[in-house]
């Protein structure tokens, strides 16, 4: 492996005996957030830790991999916290691919070439059909809060935050009180409802 | 394998990832606040995520002593069938070259057997050389593999063999007994085995 790139086991290690309490909370709250997105699929099977935990394992079994593949590697390019969600959004997409049995991916296979990859296509309509979920929850979550939606789509395109409170003409107190409104929406959508 | 980043479709805006982006860019006190005010001691949720951090760590620690105990054990093995093979090798008076030629085997693969404990042999060469040195079957196979889980007492046999064998010149009368007693014990385990 990589280790220039790619953090070594004791970087994860130390990585996660360091988290600080307040970005153990966080964990927690976005974890809770992947696992309501797919709730409907994933109750049955596991719980918002579970999310986490499974993260937290898969990072370290990358880590110690011998260059087999397994595990999700820790780019150390980025923050240990926004490697997490990542990993715990994928894990809860492969979880919620699992369980899903899709009506429009039956009816789009009845009338998919018999040649096609019938895989390939299942994952490629699943897949899909997660992410215009996804979409629609957390666009429902704002209908209400237009400048909220809008920081959100436009850091959606890759815009760092200060990129995004130019573009909407914010100053810098107007963009903090609309972030402090999507944590508050957010958590309190994910961790209480 | 990160598979969830490929399986978004190209095009689609990362609203959901953007909306986890401002999470972790928030304060403390942000987070603090709003997790009070929905009714949540923040405390308690980190320490939520803080014991799922320990039992992973914890877990993680179990799992990477329990592979290095295996391949701790695996290397005394081997240790053991490289000295024994070539004490048994000497007795005949033979070199790495000539037991090769009469075992029908590869001479690279004797002299590995013979000094890297790290080295898993062919299971046909195993199985020539028990031919070769007369030795009853599954003798130095049980030496070999890895997948057998072995007693700690066989273990330490193994090992005493090793540490007390030596690889200088032709057998010594010493060494003639220890290689005669380590088959003895070999055997007795193969038949107790069988029991």
């Amino acid at each position: 492996m990589d280790n220039d790139t790619y953090a070594t086991l004791n970087e994860v290690r130390a990585a996660i005996e360091q988290l600080s309490e307040h970005e153990h909370a966080k964990l927690m709250i976005m974890a809770a957030f992947w696992f309501k997105r797919h709730e409907a699929r994933l109750r049955r099977v596991l719980e918002p830790r579970d999310l986490l935990g499974e993260a937290f394992e898969a990072t370290l079994e990358a880590a110690d991999d011998e260059g087999e593949g397994k595990g999700r590697k820790w780019r150390k390019g980025i923050g240990f916290l926004r490697h997490m969600d990542q990993a715990m959004r994928s894990i809860a997409w492969a979880h919620a691919q699992r369980a899903k049995t899709s009506f429009e991916g039956a009816r789009e296979l009845k009338n998919a070439s018999p040649r096609e990859d019938r895989t390939t296509l299942i994952c490629g309509i699943e897949a899909a059909a997660l992410a215009r979920e996804e979409l629609a929850a957390v666009e429902n979550l704002f209908a209400d809060d237009h400048p909220a939606l809008e920081v959100l789509r436009r850091r959606a395109e890759g815009k760092e935050g200060e990129e995004v409170r130019i573009d909407l003409r914010l100053d810098m107190g107007e963009y903090a009180t609309v972030c402090r409104r999507i944590v508050r929406k957010l958590t309190k959508h994910t961790i209480t409802d | 394998m990160n598979r969830g980043d490929t399986l978004r479709p190209k095009g689609e805006k990362d609203v959901a990832g953007a909306a986890t982006k401002v999470i972790i860019e928030a304060s403390r006190d942000d987070i603090w606040s709003v997790l009070r005010a929905a009714g949540v001691e923040p405390e308690r949720l980190a320490e939520q995520s803080r014991k799922v951090a320990r039992d992973v760590l914890a877990r993680f620690a179990e799992h990477c002593e329990e592979t290095t105990r295996s391949k701790d054990e695996e290397n005394s093995l081997h240790e053991g069938l490289g000295m024994l093979v070539q004490l048994l090798r000497r007795r005949e008076r033979l070199s790495t070259q000539d037991l090769a030629k009469q075992a029908r085997v590869e001479a690279d693969e004797i002299r590995r057997i013979e000094i890297d404990p790290n080295y898993s042999p062919n299971p046909r060469t195993i199985y020539q050389l028990e031919q070769m040195f007369n030795l009853p079957p599954r003798t130095l196979v049980r030496l070999a593999g890895s997948t057998t889980r072995h007693s700690a007492e066989f273990t330490d046999e193994v090992m005493r063999f090793a540490a007390n064998a030596k690889a200088m010149g032709s057998l010594s009368n010493e060494e003639q007994k220890l290689v005669t007693a380590f088959v003895r014990f070999l055997v007795s385990q193969g038949d107790k085995g069988n029991k």
